[in-house]
């Protein structure tokens, strides 16, 4: 079945082969791991998000038409569901405001990596949730605006601006982390 | 525009591959076999070149476009809308989201029953309204105004 067109085994799923879909979660996880990680920031809420997200999409596999490339159609959900978990980040942190934090024994999640790509993934942590979507979906999906406006509603001026507005806080950030 | 340096720096660096936990993509499945289980997976669901039968009662009501009239409609699919006795009352475009349109029809069978044919091929009931009994078979109520504009 590696050799199956995403349309064949889409067709096999709808057919009632549940397990044909397992193919289109190997085809895709990397990429949404990828997208889902820079978006949300760590890896937990990541893989909550796409396990939503996978299945999401099984359940609305009816619904895919052919004439949208199916990554874009999946991307559109896992960046809803990032979304979600973002929103549901918000409202924990909203719960918890009252526990001090220096009575607790917090963990650092660990980082994938050294140096400049610590502190560039830390920097992108710290910029708003917009410009960091329209950065991730630029940059690590290497999306069109146009493809970027379908997936995530906004227009394509307001996502250039974004990305502009995304790069100047970063570099800022970088640079502030650099004379430190 | 970002320096063309850093851009590619941040590129590179929003490209690299992410560690996933072990067994993230069998959880996955995991669960999509649960819903398939809970859902009772119906095979033959339908082929992603058709369209989805979804739509909304204001493009039912452009669609009826036959001014105030109440319709009933059957909840389950009816055989004899292709039997050659059915009439088609209207034909309209409903806009949905992305960009997509949609062919409504609203056509009457011989059984004094409405239905809404969607694209030309598939038969949806009124999703919105309670489903009563009528007799010995399920029908929802649907109110199909003209509009004004």
């Amino acid at each position: 079945m590696n050799d199956m067109s995403e349309l064949a085994i889409i067709t096999r799923v709808l057919n009632g082969d549940v397990e044909a879909y397992a193919r289109l979660v190997d085809r895709h996880y990397d990429r949404c791991a990828r997208i889902a990680v820079r978006i949300v920031g760590n890896r937990e809420d990541a893989e909550e998000a796409l396990q939503d997200a996978f299945l999401r999409a099984f359940n609305a596999l009816d619904e895919y038409e052919e004439r949208e490339r199916f990554s874009a159609w999946l991307t559109r959900i896992v960046v809803n569901q990032c979304r979600t978990v973002l929103a549901r980040t918000r409202r924990r942190e909203a719960v918890f405001l009252d526990v001090d934090p220096s009575a607790l024994s917090l963990a650092v999640s660990a980082s994938e990596g050294q140096g400049e790509w610590s502190d560039l993934e830390h920097a992108l942590t710290q910029l708003p949730e917009a410009q960091r979507e329209a950065l991730v979906l630029r940059y690590a999906d290497d999306l069109t605006y146009e493809e970027m406006a379908r997936i995530t509603g906004a227009g394509e001026s307001a996502l250039k601006m974004r990305v502009q507005r995304a790069f100047a806080r970063l570099r800022a950030l970088m640079s502030e982390v650099a004379h430190a | 525009m970002p320096d063309l340096d850093f851009e590619r720096r941040v590129a590179a660096a929003l490209h690299a591959p992410v560690t996933s936990s072990e067994g993230a993509r069998e959880r996955i499945m995991a669960r999509v076999r649960q819903a398939a289980l809970a859902d009772g997976y119906r095979r033959g669901r339908r082929s992603p070149t058709a369209r989805s039968a979804r739509h909304s009662i204001v493009g039912l009501a452009m669609a009826a476009s036959i001014g105030s009239v109440a319709v009933l409609s059957a909840v389950t699919p009816h055989p004899a809308l292709d039997d050659g006795q059915s009439s088609v009352i209207g034909d309209s475009l409903e806009s949905r989201l992305r960009d997509t349109l949609r062919l409504m029809r609203l056509m009457r069978d011989a059984d004094h029953r409405y239905a809404f044919v969607v694209d030309g091929a598939r038969w949806a009931p009124d999703p919105a309204t309670t489903p009563v009994r009528a007799g010995d078979r399920l029908v929802s109520l649907l109110r199909a105004t003209r509009d004004s504009n």
